[in-house]
């Protein structure tokens, strides 16, 4: 399994989710991960991105979106940055998803599968950037050292 | 993503393939919402081709079942992947939209 260092640049229009969708789909090939894990990915991806660029800033000018994805052989790092409002991710309300459809909140889904699926997640807000990173296990392996490690 | 639309015996399938993402959902939102403007009030998707979904796509979904709840319409969702079926569970829509296993037991609930 290769390692894999990307950087991908983006700006905060829907459309660069393509450009997304295009990294994953060249990085899983290199380091050859099942496609549940690929599937996975793509959503804490896209999750992320769109909150970001849906939710993330006061006005309508262009913003860079810096996302960098690490991976080793059993982990994939997660790392975006951007210049929006400040924004934990760690610290958003769960939605509730057991009320009535008429009343269900339908904002915090996505925030809700990005914090389901990844298996770390941080946040920090440095020099006026939200930086989030998140760990995201793709073997086995490194799934069951993570469990076998203690809370 | 792709949309194959067809009407049997006054219900409206739409058969979704492919990636339902936040680009690609606006389109099924406007095709089923052109239905329910025409008069449409059944409505069955058949996801038996659908590889990926996000919140997005479940968005629309969830938008449409209010919307024909208050028209007194009804919507059933089929024949959805182990993935896509795990998305749905995680957003927790298990127990308010229908949910069947093909697209005959689907007409039947419908």
């Amino acid at each position: 399994m290769g390692k894999v260092n990307l950087t991908i640049k983006l700006k905060n229009r829907l459309i660069d989710l393509d450009k997304i969708k295009k990294a994953v789909s060249k990085m899983s090939a290199a380091i050859d991960c099942t496609k549940r894990n690929f599937r996975e990915i793509n959503l804490i991806l896209e999750e992320l991105f769109t909150n970001v660029v849906c939710h993330g800033f006061n006005d309508d000018k262009e913003h860079d979106i810096d996302l960098f994805l690490t991976c080793d052989e059993n982990a994939l790092i997660i790392r975006m940055e951007d210049d929006g409002k400040p924004f934990d991710l760690t610290d958003a309300a769960t939605p509730d998803t057991r009320c009535a459809i008429e009343k269900r909140f339908v904002g915090g889904l996505g925030i809700h599968f990005v914090k389901y699926f990844a298996d770390e997640c941080k946040y920090l807000r440095k020099k006026g950037k939200n930086i989030v990173v998140l760990k995201k296990y793709i073997t086995d392996k490194g799934q069951a050292d993570a469990e076998s490690r203690p809370k | 993503m792709e949309i194959v639309q067809e009407n049997n015996n006054g219900v409206e399938i739409f058969s979704v393939k492919g990636s339902l993402d936040s680009n690609t959902s606006t389109e099924l939102e406007t095709r089923i919402y052109a239905a329910l403007e025409s008069g449409q009030r059944k409505l069955i998707l058949n996801l038996e081709n659908l590889e990926y979904i996000s919140s997005a796509g479940i968005r629309v979904m969830l938008k449409t079942a209010k919307d024909l709840k208050r028209m007194e319409g009804n919507i059933v969702l089929c024949a959805l992947q182990d993935y896509v079926r795990e998305v749905f569970d995680i957003a927790g829509f298990d127990g308010y939209l229908n949910i069947e296993n093909n697209i005959e037991e689907a007409m039947v609930k419908i």
